[in-house]
C-alpha cells in the first residue's frame, strides 16, 4: 500500500470510528483538561502505581498485530474506554498493514514525530 | 554459577536515540546514535550504538540477560488517540501521521532488536520501562546518594510530563505526576519555537539568550499561559498552544499576546526575543524552585536527583542549588531521552531482576565522568595519520605534552582536544572538546564565528580545576557535567558600559564588552556554566589545565563541544580531523599526537557540509 493510500485509509478510519467516540466524549467535556482549574487545590496527580511490577515490564512486549489488538483491548477496558477497546480488531488490521509497509523500508521512516 | 546480569538499554524513535550496557548495575558503556551516524539528534533505532556497547563490554548478544526499552508504546498510543479525539475533526491528519509512526514502527521494538542483534537475549522478550521511570532510574541509581528525592521534567513521556519520586537503595517510587498536555518542557519549547529556534535543539540557545533580556513578559505568561501553584504544580491554558490540534507549537492567540508573529529562523534577534527568553526562563526558575520545596517537604529527602530534558536547564539547576532546599543535587548528564537507555537498563537490573544497588561511596557517582563512549588508542591514531600522510608531532611524555598545549593556549591558539572515551550526553567534557584561553577578550567571538559557525550571542563554558573552582566562581562543589550555572566572583568582574538590557540589539557589540578577567566564559549576566575537572576523572585534561595554570596563573580554560553548528560531536579521529580542517582551529590533539594547522596539506572537501549539518 502506498503512503497516500495509507493516509487516506487512516483518515477514513479516524472519521468513521474514532471521531464519533470523540464527539460523544466531548459532549460531556474535554477528553483531558485543557485549562487551569481554580477549584483544584493542586495539579499534582497522586500515582496509584508507584513502582512497576515484573508484569509491567513485560506487558508492552509483543510481536504480532494480534497481540497488539489484545493488549490494546485489555488496556482500554481496564481504563473504562470500552468503545475504544471495541476498535481493537480494526486497529489490528491497520497495524498489520503499517508494520508490513515499514518492514519494506530500509532507511528511517520520515514518520517519526517527537509528540508521538 | 555467576549471577552477573547484563542488560542492554535502548532509547529511540523520538530524538537522540542511544544504547547503554549495564553489568550488575554498573554502566559499562553508553553512546548516542548520532555520534556514529553523523546525523544530529538521530532518532533511528540505534544499531551502531548497540554494536559499540556490545563490543566495549565484550558481550555476545545471546549472553544478554535482557534488552530494555525506555518507554511504553501502548500507553503512548493511548495518549495519541485521546489527543486526536480532543482535537476532533482536525485530528484526522494527526491520527494518520501518528498511526504510521506508532503502529507502523514504535510498537515493534522486538522486531528491530532481533533484526539488529539476532536475539532478544535470555529473557526472550524486550522489557519496557515507563518513560519517566527510565529518567528517574537514570538519575537516582548512578547518583552518589543512598536516598534521594527524584524529579523528572521533560516534554512528554507516555502521559506524564513531570514526576516526583523517592529513591531508597534499589527502590524508586514515583509518587506524583503532571500529565500531558500540561508540560513545562513543551511550554519552554513553545517559546523556543516562537523565538525562531528549533524545538528540541534550540532550547539551549534560548537559555543562553535570556540574560540579554528583561523578564517583562512574566506577568503575561503567568496570567494567560500557565497557572503555577505554591506546591510547584502547574497547568497550561491550551487555548494559546497548537500542539493538541495540529503539528505546531503556538498559534495566533499566543502571537497576539506577545505583539506579533513568531520570529523567522535565522532572522535578526530583536529585543522582544531577548525579553521573551528572559521571561520564560524566570517562569521556569519559579516552577523548578517551587517543585523543589514541595519535594523536600513531602519526601523529607536531603538530596535531589534530576533528569528529563528540562534538567539540562543549568540556570534553573544552579538556582535550585543556591536556594539550599537540598543539601546536594545530582543531575543525569544525558538528561534527555538518550539517558533513557541507561535508565531503562538500570531499572530492569534493580526492579525487574531485583539486584541490589552497589554501596555508595561518599561524593562519588557511578557515571564515570560520563566518559562512556569509544576510545581510540595512540597506535590506531598514528596508523590513520601515517596512512593519510598527515604531519604530526608525537609527544609521548604527558607532562611535556600538557606544557606544549598550555603554551599554544597562552598564545591564543584554539585547539581541538580529543582524549579518552567519548562523552555520553550533550556536553563535551574534555574528551571531545574545542578549548581556548578564557582570558582573551576575542576568544568568544572567534570561536563562535570562525570555528563553531554559530550565533555570536552564545556563551562558552569554562573547564576549571575542581580544587580551584571557588577562586573564580561563587561555588565550591562538584559540577563535573557542566549542568550548574554560578556567578563569576565579583572581584573578577568589570562593570559593563551600560546594563546589558540597555545595550540595544547589536549582540556582537554586547558580546565584545569586557565583563571580567575571564571574559570568554563570563556571560553577559556575569554567570558561567561550569565544568569542574578532577584528576581522577580525566587525568589528561586536568594535567593540561594545571599546566596552563602554572604558566599563566589561571586554572580555567574555555571548553566547547568538538563540532560545528548542527554537526554531532566528533566520535572518531577521522571525524575530528575533518572538523579541524573545516574550521579555523589552530591545532588538533589526537591523544598523544599533536597536529598544527599550518603544517597540514590542503584539505579536499567534497561534501557541502554547511548544508549537510542542519542545525
Amino acid at each position: 500500500m502506498t503512503t497516500d493510500k495509507h493516509d487516506a485509509e487512516l483518515v477514513r478510519f479516524f472519521n468513521d470510528h474514532v471521531l464519533p467516540i470523540a464527539e460523544k466524549a466531548k459532549a460531556k467535556g474535554d477528553v483531558f483538561p485543557m485549562h487551569p482549574d481554580p477549584s483544584l487545590p493542586t495539579y499534582w496527580i497522586d500515582r496509584t502505581k508507584k513502582t512497576p511490577s515484573k508484569a509491567d515490564f513485560e506487558e508492552p512486549s509483543m510481536r504480532t498485530p494480534e497481540e497488539l489488538a489484545a493488549k490494546l483491548a485489555a488496556m482500554w477496558k481496564a481504563r473504562g474506554d470500552l468503545e475504544l477497546a471495541a476498535l481493537a480488531p480494526q486497529l489490528q488490521t491497520l497495524a498489520a498493514d503499517l508494520k508490513r509497509a515499514h518492514q519494506k523500508q530500509d532507511d528511517v521512516s520520515p514518520f517519526i514525530y517527537m509528540m508521538y | 554459577m555467576s549471577a552477573t546480569k547484563w542488560v542492554l538499554g535502548i532509547s529511540s524513535f523520538y530524538h537522540d536515540a542511544a544504547a547503554a550496557i549495564v553489568r550488575d548495575g554498573e554502566i559499562v558503556a553508553a553512546a548516542q546514535e548520532e555520534r556514529f551516524s553523523r546525523k544530529k539528534h538521530d532518532p533511528r533505532f540505534p544499531v551502531h550504538a548497540i554494536n559499540y556497547c556490545l563490543e566495549e563490554a565484550m558481550v555476545e548478544p545471546d549472553d544478554l540477560d535482557a534488552v530494555a526499552f525506555y518507554d511504553n508504546p501502548l500507553l503512548t498510543w493511548d495518549r495519541v488517540v485521546k489527543n486526536c479525539m480532543q482535537a476532533g475533526a482536525p485530528g484526522a491528519e494527526q491520527f494518520a501521521k501518528a498511526s504510521r509512526s506508532v503502529l507502523g514502527i514504535k510498537m515493534w521494538v522486538a522486531d528491530q532488536v532481533e533484526k539488529a542483534i539476532g536475539t532478544l537475549g535470555k529473557a526472550g522478550k524486550v522489557l519496557f520501562c515507563e518513560h519517566h521511570m527510565s529518567h528517574a532510574a537514570s538519575c537516582f541509581y548512578p547518583s552518589p546518594y543512598e536516598e534521594a528525592a527524584v524529579l523528572t521534567l521533560d516534554g512528554v513521556g507516555e502521559w506524564a510530563t513531570t514526576t516526583l519520586g523517592m529513591g531508597r537503595g534499589s527502590k524508586i517510587e514515583l509518587l506524583q505526576e503532571i500529565d500531558y498536555p500540561h508540560s513545562l518542557g513543551l511550554l519552554y519549547s513553545a517559546f523556543t519555537h516562537f523565538c525562531g529556534f528549533k524545538v528540541n535543539s534550540g532550547e539551549y540557545k534560548l537559555m543562553g539568550l535570556a540574560p540579554y533580556g528583561v523578564p517583562k513578559y512574566v506577568d503575561a505568561i503567568k496570567e494567560h499561559l500557565i497557572d503555577i501553584r505554591d506546591d510547584g504544580s502547574y497547568r497550561l491554558d491550551l487555548d494559546y498552544f497548537s500542539y493538541v490540534a495540529e503539528l505546531a507549537m503556538t498559534g495566533e492567540k499566543f502571537a497576539n499576546l506577545f505583539g506579533g508573529p513568531a520570529r523567522e529562523q535565522e532572522s535578526r534577534i530583536t529585543r522582544r526575543e531577548m525579553d521573551l527568553a528572559a521571561s520564560i526562563q524566570a517562569v521556569t526558575n519559579e516552577v523548578v524552585l517551587k517543585i523543589g520545596k514541595h519535594l523536600r517537604k513531602t519526601t523529607g529527602a536531603r538530596y535531589l536527583t534530576m533528569a528529563g530534558g528540562v534538567a539540562l536547564n543549568c540556570v534553573a539547576n544552579g538556582l535550585l542549588l543556591r536556594e539550599g532546599t537540598f543539601d546536594g543535587l545530582w543531575i543525569q548528564p544525558a538528561a534527555g531521552d538518550a539517558g533513557g537507555a541507561v535508565g531503562s537498563a538500570l531499572a530492569v537490573t534493580h526492579q525487574y531482576f531485583g539486584l541490589p544497588r552497589a554501596e555508595r561511596r561518599p561524593g562519588e557517582d557511578d557515571q564515570r565522568g560520563s566518559y562512556l563512549g569509544p576510545k581510540f588508542e595512540s597506535f590506531e591514531i598514528q596508523s590513520f595519520l601515517d596512512e593519510a600522510k598527515l604531519p604530526y608531532e608525537h609527544i609521548e611524555d604527558a607532562d611535556e605534552r600538557a606544557a606544549a598545549l598550555a603554551s599554544l593556549l597562552d598564545d591564543g591558539k584554539v585547539i581541538g582536544f580529543f582524549s579518552g572515551r567519548m562523552e555520553f550526553g550533550p556536553r563535551a567534557l574534555g574528551a571531545r572538546s574545542i578549548i581556548g584561553d578564557a582570558r582573551k577578550s576575542d576568544t568568544q567571538q572567534t570561536m563562535n564565528l570562525k570555528i563553531k559557525y554559530r550565533e555570536s550571542f552564545r556563551p562558552f563554558a569554562p573547564s576549571v580545576l575542581r580544587e580551584r573552582v571557588s577562586e573564580y566562581f561563587d561555588m565550591d562543589c562538584d559540577s563535573p557535567y557542566m549542568l550548574l550555572v554560578a556567578p563569576v566572583k565579583e572581584d573578577r568582574c568589570t562593570k559593563m558600559s551600560k546594563p546589558v538590557q540597555e545595550l540595544g540589539e547589536d549582540m556582537l557589540s554586547i558580546v565584545n564588552e569586557a565583563r571580567s578577567d575571564i571574559p570568554a566564559i563570563t556571560h553577559v549576566d556575569y554567570s558561567a556554566r561550569i565544568q569542574t575537572v578532577r584528576a581522577e576523572d580525566h587525568p589528561e585534561y586536568h594535567r593540561l589545565i594545571e599546566a596552563f595554570r602554572k604558566r599563566t596563573g589561571y586554572g580555567v580554560i574555555v571548553n566547547t563541544s568538538f563540532n560545528v553548528r548542527g554537526e554531532p560531536i566528533v566520535c572518531t579521529p577521522q571525524d575530528a580531523y575533518r572538523c579541524f580542517m573545516r574550521t579555523e582551529m589552530d591545532a588538533l590533539v589526537l591523544e598523544d599526537c599533536v597536529l598544527h594547522k599550518a603544517q597540514q596539506p590542503a584539505f579536499q572537501d567534497d561534501e557541502n557540509w554547511r548544508q549537510q549539518y542542519d542545525d
